[in-house]
């Protein structure tokens, strides 16, 4: 009680100066944490994308096809023989599977598990979502020789009034003609997906995975985990093109790494690391203007910050100095000077996360890195309010001048 | 012995080319219910003198012992509570929280205290009313002239009760009609036997005192 009548004593009568510091505090931390956001979540995705994905993987810019790899290529012939023979491979190995019409890339997810994850590259940035199912299991293989094991998408189930453990005849826009039995073995729990196996030509989606690919081409089954990923649906807005299984292609291990290698010369595939240098670079060419002015206003916020520490440090120091004559001890001061400063930026440092993670959480990025980030925002602005106190540690300047 | 320095020497950046002997092996007593001034030209060691019978400052050598505490060996929690409960300061500049007003200026002892606060209002009233300063406890300090700073600021000095007053050239910061209606509330203190210590230029008010202390170079004289 006593420490908070002091503590009181810390603010000016009607506490206006404080409130336009909180604001302005405020107000810098969430600039500077919008402005860092595309940072923040580039530098996020990265590492998530690292510990989850497989490290021999190639990835395909989406919309850089195989043939026009081929057509540009300008290696020599024996490797664009090899290239060609592989696809050749590919196709014959993969039935619908086709090439010059590579969109997909690959990464793992845990066998029937309830949740797995996206991870999709476009347009040089890597997304990365969770997919959570409602019902089901993304992975159900019991006869599976008979019928294909489908998840299907909300919006689906809500048109089709499909259930799980449903059985449904879907030509998977094949064009052979052909209809295939599949069994609904998950249903998602959002309706907007970023990969599907396009219905025809209607909007409900039907989501397969590994086991889709194992029946199409069981020289793979070999039980890895593995999902297939299509690109975004704003990329397929932006590009006007259209996915179809016809345009998947599978890359395993060895043949993988050989793509790896033709595409040094061709220019067209990235290793991750690349992925994320590239995506780094140009989160930052993008955001230059907003981190350049957002950088700007923040200094001098914290110029404007760092005054009126000075000056209420002054002030302070005289509060301080009548305090330590009637009787309060160095340690006491010290805490209450700071604990003062701290609850300035606390509260709108508070109201300011409650209020990020709105605009962020979409991207499921609010993880460690972006505390330790916020941290350190919070400790650039607490620091010259700190530093000051620090100086003025024991009032001794303003006792002296005092007696 | 209220106060009971023993060879008190006080050295500042000692060891150093500009070392200064702010006291140099003074050595004094000072009873209950004195009312003492120090004086002394600039620089002879007056304040210094004050900050150690304040607990603000400890010697470098020698002893000075208040109400029977040897400040060089006591801790800061000991000081503290001294200073709150035993000893009350008067400044020339007043030392007031100027955006308060008198009755909070005058209550921050208390919150230091750890005695109860269920007298805290009665307490303050009292000093109030004392100091013939009662009206005045809602006003802001900035308000107020330098007599009734004064006033407050002794107000502040005494709510705690204290046994020693201590005061930092009390009148250098006002008129002489309101440095003599000052030096009177402190002869009407000494005489409910108080002790109270003025440290001054002004030769005046030290004659109004029971003994004058005389600083010369940091030695009595």
């Amino acid at each position: 009680m006593r420490f908070l009548s002091l503590l009181k004593y810390q603010y000016t009568k009607y506490g206006v100066k404080e409130l336009f510091v909180m604001l302005l505090t405020g107000f810098i931390v969430f600039t500077l944490m919008d402005a860092l956001s595309p940072l923040l979540y580039t530098l996020t995705v990265a590492q998530m994308a690292k510990d989850s994905l497989p490290s021999k993987t190639a990835y395909f810019y989406p919309f850089d096809r195989i043939t026009n790899i081929l057509t540009g290529f300008d290696g020599d012939e024996e490797k664009r023989n090899a290239l060609i023979a592989y696809m050749a491979e590919s196709t014959a190995n993969s039935g619908a599977l086709g090439v010059g019409k590579t969109n997909v890339c690959r990464t793992g997810y845990g066998e029937g598990a309830a949740e797995t994850i996206y991870v999709g590259y476009n347009q040089d940035m890597i997304q990365y979502t969770t997919l959570p199912l409602l019902s089901g299991q993304w992975s159900d293989m019991d006869g599976a020789a008979v019928e294909i094991p489908v998840v299907v998408g909300g919006a689906y189930r809500d048109r089709q009034n499909v259930a799980l453990g449903d059985t449904l005849q879907l030509d998977f826009a094949l064009g052979n003609g052909e209809t295939y039995t599949c069994r609904v073995v998950g249903i998602l729990d959002r309706n907007d997906m970023y990969f599907n196996l396009s219905y025809g030509e209607s909007d409900p989606t039907v989501y397969s995975i590994a086991e889709l690919h194992q029946w199409l081409d069981n020289t793979h089954s070999d039980g890895t985990d593995y999902i297939v990923i299509y690109p975004t649906k704003p990329f397929e807005d932006i590009y006007d093109i259209e996915y179809s299984p016809g345009q998947l292609m599978f890359f395993e291990d060895n043949a993988q790494l050989n793509l790896l290698n033709a595409g040094e010369r061709c220019g067209t595939y990235a290793t991750l690391d690349d992925m994320i240098k590239t995506q780094i670079k140009r989160t930052v060419y993008l955001n230059k203007s907003s981190i350049v002015t957002t950088m700007a206003l923040f200094m001098f916020c914290l110029m404007g910050l760092g005054g009126y520490s000075l000056l209420s440090t002054v002030r302070h120091r005289k509060m301080m100095a009548v305090y330590r004559i009637c009787g309060m001890r160095r340690a006491y001061q010290t805490l209450l000077q700071i604990v003062a400063v701290f609850i300035m930026v606390a509260i709108p440092a508070g109201l300011s996360l409650m209020w990020i993670p709105r605009r962020l959480g979409n991207y499921a990025m609010l993880n460690g890195t972006f505390y330790a980030v916020y941290a350190v925002v919070l400790i650039i602005i607490l620091l010259p309010s700190t530093l000051l106190i620090m100086t003025g540690y024991h009032s001794s300047f303003e006792i002296r001048k005092e007696i | 012995m209220l106060i009971q320095c023993q060879a008190l020497s006080k050295y500042y950046n000692k060891g150093k080319e500009n070392e200064v002997r702010a006291l140099d092996a003074v050595t004094l007593t000072i009873s209950k219910g004195e009312l003492c001034a120090v004086i002394g030209p600039s620089g002879s060691g007056k304040t210094t003198l004050l900050r150690m019978f304040g607990c603000l400052d400890v010697p470098t050598s020698g002893t000075c012992r208040i109400l029977g505490v040897d400040t060089q060996k006591a801790n800061d929690r000991i000081l503290s509570r001294m200073r709150n409960e035993q000893i009350g300061f008067v400044l020339q500049e007043f030392g007031l929280i100027e955006d308060r007003n008198v009755y909070e200026n005058i209550r921050v002892p208390l919150l230091l205290s750890r005695r109860r606060r269920k007298r805290e209002k009665a307490s303050i009233e009292a000093v109030l009313r004392k100091l013939n300063i009662f009206e005045l406890r809602n006003k802001m300090v900035s308000q107020l002239s330098g007599g009734q700073k004064q006033r407050v600021a002794i107000a502040r000095a005494l709510v705690n009760d204290p046994s020693i007053i201590l005061a930092d050239e009390p009148t250098g910061a006002l008129d002489s009609a309101t440095a003599k209606n000052v030096m009177s509330v402190f002869k009407e203190l000494n005489s409910h036997g108080k002790t109270i210590i003025v440290v001054t230029h002004n030769p005046m008010i030290a004659d109004q005192c029971d003994r004058v202390l005389t600083l010369t170079d940091g030695r009595l004289s």
